[in-house]
């Protein structure tokens, strides 16, 4: 993680921007450890859950959080109702049995460090509980070096901070945070052998995920005034960028990219094999040949729009890129590690700009019609990229409703739900139906 | 009536100087928020000598961030130095400097911490500032303690019933007719300075919160010497012109008051004042016990009396939540039990005394309160269930009472008793073992050898409790399966299944169902308990339709309901989850415990391994003419036992507490300390003694408006009887009933959740409707409140109709425990007094006589009068009301003035018999008005509750009305025939009456004529039952059991208008006069045949079981009633020849069933008296468990707004199809 905080200080040095010093503290919380590396006890989700404290039932009036974080994470956060329940049900059994663990699902570290907060013991408080699954502490960081000055008068975020409290409203820490489970990192990730052993695909999209989480803060005036300011667009772009950085660091890791003979293959698009052999279903995109692997490019397709906007003089380089990624790793020529590279360092240079870009309604609807194009035109034909195109679309349409700046709302929403039909389910895919229903989105959501 | 406190809770804010009092030192309020290193501050220097703590902040939750002295207030500048020892000056001089000192150093055995003994109002006398240094949670300092983060709930608390008490206060005002108001006025509270203060809702109640039970204010007590006398005593009406020597009278023109003082010997002046009423002790004798006897409190305002296994606790916030040594059953206290039950702690703080009563087990806060902690307060047997949780109910003093009571008889000294009874009220504790702390303290551990009950190991207020078995309705204990257990197995206590609830037995406890809401209220204002609990059973296991919701909707639930799921247990988990389709519920105590919830729609579904077809059938029986005829599943258009008709636990309890009476005799001698408000010491005090406490009765009726008018269980709820020792110690009115505010009796009832909830041991079809056997007709009686006649009070004494007398037979001890001379229990509680009895050859010594102007072939008691049918000298009402006073020499007189002032006698040509339609005291004329109506919600009298009835063998019926006796009026008592009746001559020869609400059952020549009496003046023929030479009967449900020149006979009088003689009831015998019937026996006076038992458990089978005769010394039997005395039941017999016999039916020594709902009667022989002239009649004991008559007509008080036993038709729907016949019920399916 260092060399990302680095690149970010580079960046910053480069940059003319007032907003320069926001990009050094940013980079200061883009490097805080993740809840599950840092230092201090977890002390356990019924220290929060306190009506006086954050479980309130109705927000208070006087606080500038909601107060009532522990009400809505019990009630309809999977993280507190799924994510450790779901070990205990046959297919989590049958998945550790499968792996070969020795203890059960339900207690077995490889489960427990992402459907858990899962502290060693000698880091867990007296009433921490793992049954609670990703608990406020897996997410806010081990609260036992702040919970006693957090509530002090006159308390405030950075001083919470400082002493331990994990940076969620920082987006690329953010990113860090949510994709350390929901796509993986150094210290833990879905292998394709989990999969094997029955685990399901990932699915995310860190904008839509939060979205439907469904967040327990309110991003208003007096959070942006607390913390910084908030552009739910570079939210998105950055999970889009530290995904396809995660993607490329396992490519680029001699020992996480290669499984016995065979690479990675979590990293490859899994209905490119998943499929029946009856289903012969090849299309010609990126150069790729019938028979090859397709590399799992959702993320970096999205980064496309992105780039677009973002690092408008880059966008040729970028697509190249991809294209060469793409063949290189199929085999169709070219050099994977040297085009990985490259690509990583320029996601280096696009993160750092995101940290200081923001996007207005004309991006936004650049992105929108670069999205909806890049589909017609077949890009999105697997249905990872068709996943990931209508969430961002999904949240693109949401930015822009929240601005203002969309017409027929009512009609983009029927479109977008025609959208969300073509992709419910992946073994029933069907791009020509996809880009049917994203013509259709195209003419109405402007 | 005037409140003397009428101050408002004054906001924290509003200060009152301190006094100069010296280390009274207002510390400013703890913040909501401060900086760790400020909260440290206010540690430092306590820490120098405290050291070390539990829990420093008291929370668990390390976001709290407080300081000692935030909390406490003191000093912590102070320090000590690390070499100062706790012997030296420097060490105490700090302390005095540090700590805050009382006003009262010596009250608080200062500087011991310990809560001192039974401090009552010592908190309302003390400097608010100590108040808040020895205890921050207490009420009057917890706005400043805890008000910056919880002051809501501090503001709850104090409007909580756990704190007003005001369903003690209001219950008891209003069933004994103080105040009128159901909708309760009183309560306590104080300010933070210690005055008694006036709460107030905030809101004023709509009419929809009203509904809800919510109160707008609640108003101090006002002090007992001023409030006017509402009993309807003969001491309370206007008189006392002698009183002054004892009530100093001012600006008379004679000195000493001599003109005043011509008391005339024998006929003693009684009257309490000599002015107007709430003057002298002229005065409401209730409030004196709610002052000064300990029944339930000390409540929250208050600390725990601090001095028995049970009653150790704080104040406040810290009496619940903070807890205390009390009880070594692991069931009651959780993981505290190996603390013990001797109040000590187990805190790391090294100065606090470790082998000291009165401190925490811990400095520590916490929400996983054992029930042991709830029991403190919750205790008191017939109001509030944690004992029934326990499966425990108060012991009798009669159970292995060898191992209770002295060998050698205790005479103890004025001293002696008053140290015991300021632990324990109860007077019986005085000459028991267990007046002795060190041996209360191990009762529990007499168990093992003990042969009748097991006791529990918690011991407030000095009580003992018995645990309450499984048995048949014989007393025959059951195990699980339900087989007998031998009475001498020496196992038998293990095998028999002990009725806990089944709550208790998965591990949980009280705050596993009442969570924070039911405990700190919602904010309102309530009167009543079971408005005020959110939780109800559905919201855990749902119902045949619906599984749960996981959210309350109880009475005070909020809008929409708590949500259950978001609740955690102290140790950090969720309460409650859902997991694969069940239901589980962690253990608030037992971080390691948890129990899979039962869910009702599972078990009435066919092919879910939890179906069970017995709950199945009963849930969806269907309703109507369906369900009458057996017809059960789903898809009913309704179901017979739907959640919207009844509540749950109707069926689901095991069994129910009854209290059938307790004694409280006020003493005038006996200076007292106040409990409450001001406290100080004045004279008059009362004990307070259980007489008989059952958990064999069963009732149903309806709940109020606030919890939906469902059926419930009704329970009889402190039927209490008074008594008075006036300062000469004259006893100037004995064993007296009151009158509640509406007019009905004050023997009360309640609908309640009794908590004795099990799977197996529940109630079943034939408990509630007609058996197929038709085995049940006791039980039916039972469960629709129109009693069995069983735990009847017959008190000191026997009241006896003689050839030429009425008379009073003395069959009691005076003292406590008032036992039946001769008795079981005399034989244990007074061994001295015994053998005096035995060596008088078992003649008790005392009686009271009256001449009368003809046989007194029927007598009644009602109050301090007594009635009596005298032949060709008619009716006449006798006062009674001095037939216990030692200074007046003619007990029972005809007129207490002269003839002028009082005339109650009612001329007729030949008065047989009297009857009256409850011998309980009524005033049906209070019972009018929209106050009474609409407000309170009470069913109107029944006319016929304003006479008493005459049967003349000439006349026919006469009825009299019989209200002014009950007015607190001397003057107008002038009682005059209302009406007579005797259509048609049918009543020629009436010799007996039997009243069964508006029917009336006469014995005449005719046989017996059955009149409608629905408008009393204008009776009807309803029907006619000829019988050769009908003498008496006596009515149970539906059946009249007669005894006529053949012997006993029983007509079904199902329809009283349609009687049916039923055939196969006949039992011949040679002489029968009267019949008693008690439960499923009735006793029959045979005359020379002694007394004849007959089982009459299947009314169309009678079976006689013996003559009972002991000896040929009963062979004149006239007349029989049956009351219950303590434990055992007893029979009192008018022998012509031989005067009144005392039998004792059971004991535990000679019935070990005594506990079943109708033991076997083993008569003896135990006492007996001659008569003034031959004994021919005797009054029933008093009602204790009928609240209604047959006809639906309501006799006794409901506590509850709104709620009421059943009406005739609500009866009838248990049993009658709609054309009026009976259709039954069979158990299995």
């Amino acid at each position: 993680m260092k060399r990302l905080a680095a690149l970010l200080l580079l960046a910053a040095a480069f940059s003319t921007s007032p907003a320069g010093l926001n990009a050094t503290e940013n980079a200061t919380e883009a490097d805080a450890p993740l809840p599950y590396q840092a230092g201090g006890k977890h002390l356990g989700v019924v220290n929060c859950a306190s009506s006086l404290c954050h479980g309130s039932i109705t927000p208070w009036k006087d606080s500038n959080v909601l107060q009532t974080e522990y009400v809505t994470w019990s009630r309809v956060d999977k993280h507190a109702n799924k994510a450790y329940a779901v070990l205990f049900e046959e297919r989590s059994q049958r998945i550790a049995r499968n792996l070969g663990l020795k203890e059960p699902a339900q207690a077995a570290k490889l489960c427990l460090d992402c459907h858990a907060d899962n502290p060693p013991a000698a880091r867990r408080g007296e009433r921490f509980k793992v049954a609670d699954g990703v608990g406020c502490e897996a997410c806010h960081g081990p609260s036992e070096n702040w919970i006693r000055s957090h509530v002090a008068p006159g308390a405030t975020h950075a001083d919470n901070l400082e002493r331990g409290l994990y940076p969620t409203s920082e987006p690329v820490a953010q990113a860090r945070l949510c994709l350390s489970c929901h796509f993986g990192n150094k210290d833990k990730i879905v292998t394709h052998r989990m999969m094997g052993a029955g685990h399901p695909r990932m699915s995310f999209e860190l904008d839509t995920f939060t979205q439907t989480e469904p967040p327990h803060f309110v991003i208003d005036a007096d959070w942006q005034k607390r913390k910084r300011s908030w552009d739910g667009v570079r939210v998105w772009a950055i999970g889009q960028a530290i995904v396809a950085q995660e993607l490329i660091d396992v490519l680029l890791d001699p020992k996480r990219s290669h499984d016995g003979f065979f690479p990675e293959l979590v990293v490859f698009d899994c209905h490119a094999c998943h499929h029946p052999m009856s289903n012969v279903r090849w299309t010609p995109r990126q150069g790729i040949g019938p028979g090859r692997i397709r590399f799992n490019d959702a993320n970096l397709l999205m980064l496309r729009q992105i780039v677009r906007q973002a690092l408008p003089g880059e966008e040729k380089d970028y697509n190249e890129l991809v294209s060469a990624l793409n063949k290189a790793l199929a085999g169709e020529g070219g050099d994977t590690v040297e085009t990985a590279r490259k690509l990583r360092a320029g996601l280096d240079r696009l993160l750092s700009r995101l940290a200081v870009r923001t996007f207005d309604g004309k991006d936004l609807h650049g992105i929108l019609s670069g999205l909806i194009g890049d589909g017609i035109a077949g890009e999105y034909s697997d249905y990872a990229g068709a996943e990931q195109a209508t969430m961002a679309i999904g949240s693109v349409l949401n930015f822009l409703a929240k601005r203002g700046e969309l017409s027929g709302v009512r009609t983009a929403n029927a479109a977008l739900d025609r959208l969300h039909a073509e992709v419910r389910n992946d073994e029933t895919f069907r791009p020509e139906r996809f880009r049917a229903a994203l013509v259709e989105l195209g003419k109405t959501a402007r | 009536m005037r409140a003397r406190f009428l101050l408002p809770l004054l906001a924290a804010a509003l200060l009152a100087p301190a006094l100069g009092d010296s280390g009274e030192r207002r510390a400013p309020p703890a913040p909501e928020r401060q900086t760790v290193g400020e909260a440290d501050a206010k540690s430092a220097g306590c820490l120098s000598c405290h050291a070390e703590t539990d829990r420093h902040t008291m929370h668990q939750n390390p976001g709290v961030v407080l300081g000692c002295a935030d909390c406490h207030g003191g000093d912590a500048r102070v320090r000590v130095d690390g070499k100062v020892k706790r012997e030296d000056a420097a060490y105490r001089e700090a302390l005095q400097r540090a700590h805050v000192l009382p006003r009262d150093p010596r009250a608080w055995s200062w500087p011991s911490s310990a809560n001192p003994e039974r401090s009552y109002t010592l908190l309302n006398r003390e400097s608010p500032e100590f108040v808040r240094f020895v205890n921050p949670g207490d009420l009057r300092a917890a706005r400043e303690a805890c008000g910056a983060c919880h002051l809501a709930i501090v503001q709850a608390s104090e409007r909580s019933l756990m704190a007003t008490s005001a369903m003690l206060w209001g219950g008891a005002a209003y069933n004994n007719g103080i105040l009128p108001f159901k909708r309760y006025i009183l309560g306590e509270a104080y300010t933070r300075e210690g005055a008694g203060a006036t709460v107030l809702n905030p809101v004023k109640p709509n009419d929809f919160l009203t509904e809800k039970g919510i109160l707008p204010s609640l108003t101090a007590l006002p002090a007992w010497e001023s409030v006017p006398p509402a009993d309807v005593f003969r001491v309370f009406e206007r008189g006392g012109r002698v009183i002054s020597s004892q009530f100093p009278e001012v600006g008379l023109p004679n000195g000493s008051g001599a003109l005043q003082k011509l008391d005339e010997p024998g006929r003693p002046d009684i009257r309490a004042s000599n002015r107007g009423p709430a003057t002298g002790s002229r005065i409401a004798v209730p409030l004196i016990n709610i002052a000064k006897t300990r029944l339930n409190d000390p409540h929250l305002w208050f600390l725990g009396t601090n001095e028995q296994p049970g009653d150790y606790r704080s104040s406040g916030c810290s009496a619940c939540h903070t807890v205390y040594a009390n009880d070594r059953d692991a069931k009651h206290s959780g993981p505290y039990a190996p603390y013990g039950s001797s109040g000590e702690t187990a805190t790391s703080d090294p100065t606090i005394a470790k082998n000291q009563p009165g401190h925490p087990i811990r400095h520590e806060f916490t929400r996983a309160i054992p029930s042991s902690q709830c029991m403190v307060c919750h205790m008191h047997q017939p109001n509030v269930f944690v004992n029934s949780f326990y499966g425990t109910t108060m012991w009798d003093y009669e159970a292995d009472a060898p191992f209770m009571w002295p060998q050698k008889q205790k005479y103890p000294s004025d001293e002696e008793a008053r140290r015991i009874l300021e632990r324990n009220p109860e007077e019986a504790a005085i000459r028991g073992n267990w007046g002795d702390p060190e041996f209360l303290k191990n009762v529990a551990k007499l168990n093992p050898q003990l042969k009748d009950t097991q006791f529990a190991d918690y011991h407030g207020h000095g009580w003992n409790f018995r645990a309450v078995y499984k048995r048949d309705r014989k007393g025959t204990l059951l195990d699980a399966k339900g087989q007998p257990v031998a009475d001498d197995d020496p196992k038998k206590f293990e095998k028999a299944v002990h009725l806990s609830s089944i709550h208790l037995d998965l591990g949980m406890h009280c705050v596993d169902c009442h969570f924070a809401q039911d405990a700190h209220g919602n904010g309102h204002i309530y009167g009543e308990v079971a408005a005020a609990i959110e939780i109800d059973c559905a919201d855990c296991h749902g119902t045949a339709d619906k599984y749960p919701t996981l959210r309350t909707s109880g009475p005070a639930a909020r809008p929409g309901g708590l949500d259950l799921a978001l609740l955690r247990t102290q140790d950090g988990r969720r309460r409650f989850e859902w997991r694969k389709g069940k239901l589980y519920q962690r253990s608030a105590l037992d971080p390691e415990r948890e129990w899979e919830m039962t869910l009702v729609k599972d078990t009435v579904t066919p092919g879910h391994p939890k179906y069970n077809e017995k709950a199945a059938r009963a849930k969806l029986m269907h309703s109507g003419e369906a369900g009458r005829a057996g017809k059960w599943g789903p898809g009913a258009g309704g179901y017979a036992h739907s959640n919207d008709k009844m509540a749950c636990y109707t069926c689901h309890l095991s069994w129910t507490t009854s209290c059938g009476g307790c004694h409280l005799p006020i003493q005038a001698n006996w200076k007292t300390e106040r409990h409450h408000y001001e406290g100080g010491e004045t004279r008059n005090y009362a004990t307070y003694n259980p007489q008989v406490a059952r958990d064999d009765a069963f009732q149903l009726g309806r709940h109020g408006p606030v919890k939906g008018g469902r059926i419930a269980p009704i329970r009889s709820s402190s039927a209490l009887v008074l008594s008075s020792t006036n300062a000469n110690r004259e006893r100037i009115y004995v064993q007296q009933p009151p009158v509640a505010a509406s007019g009905f009796s004050s023997q009360a009832f309640a609908p309640h959740y009794p908590h004795t909830e099990r799977k197996t041991e529940t109630k079943t079809c034939s408990d509630c409707h007609v058996s197929r056997d038709n085995d049940n007709n006791a039980i039916m009686a039972q469960l629709l409140l129109q009693g069995t006649n069983f735990v009847n009070f017959v008190g000191f004494n026997a009241w006896v109709g003689d050839e030429r007398h009425v008379e009073a037979v003395q069959v009691t001890e005076w003292d406590e425990p008032q036992a039946v001379i001769g008795s079981y229990l005399h034989r244990y509680a007074y061994p001295d007094w015994y053998a005096d009895h035995q060596k008088r050859g078992q003649r008790l010594p005392e009686a009271h006589d009256h001449e009368t102007s003809g046989p007194a072939a029927c007598v009644a008691l009602r109050g301090e009068y007594l009635y009596a049918a005298e032949g060709r000298g008619g009716m006449r009402v006798y006062d009674v009301a001095s037939i216990a006073n030692k200074g007046v020499s003619q007990r029972i007189v005809s007129a207490p003035f002269s003839p002028l002032g009082h005339d109650t006698h009612v001329a007729s040509r030949n008065a047989t018999c009297v009857a009256l339609p409850t011998n309980q005291p009524i005033a049906p004329k209070r019972n009018q008005g929209d106050l009474m109506r609409k407000t309170n919600q009470e069913q109107p009298f029944h006319p016929i509750y304003n006479y008493a009835l005459v049967t003349d063998a000439e006349e026919g019926l006469i009825l009299v009305d019989v209200n002014t006796l009950a007015d607190g009026e001397p003057r107008n008592n002038f009682l005059e025939r209302a009406a007579t009746w005797n259509e048609g001559g049918v009543l020629k020869g009436a010799r007996h009456l039997t009243i069964g609400g508006r029917y009336v059952y006469v014995a005449a020549d005719a046989g017996i004529v059955i009149l409608d009496l629905d408008e009393p003046l204008k009776p009807r023929l309803a029907a006619v039952v000829p019988l050769s030479r009908a003498r008496a009967s006596a009515l149970q449900f539906r059946y009249l059991f007669v005894a006529d020149r053949q012997g006993f006979v029983a007509i079904d009088v199902t329809q009283a208008a349609r009687p049916r003689l039923v055939p196969g009831s006949r039992i011949a015998l040679a002489d029968a006069r009267r019949i008693y019937v008690a439960r499923s026996y009735a006793y029959v006076a045979a005359g020379y045949e002694g007394l004849a038992i007959i089982d009459v458990e299947k009314p169309e089978a009678p079976r006689l079981m013996t003559k009972f005769s002991s000896g040929d010394k009963l062979d004149d039997t006239r007349d029989v009633i049956v009351g219950s005395t303590n434990a055992s039941a007893f029979a009192y017999v008018a022998d012509g020849r031989n005067g009144l016999k005392v039998i004792q039916l059971t004991s535990p020594e000679t019935q070990p069933k005594l506990y079943g709902f109708s033991p076997e009667p083993r008569p003896r022989l135990i006492a007996w008296r001659e008569t003034a002239s031959p004994a021919i009649a005797l009054a029933k004991g008093l009602d204790r468990d009928r609240a209604v008559d047959e006809t639906g007509g309501q006799i006794a008080v409901f506590g509850r707004i709104g709620s009421r036993p059943f009406t005739r038709e609500e009866q009838g729907r248990l049993y009658l199809k709609p054309d009026g016949s009976v259709w039954t019920v069979e158990d299995g399916p």
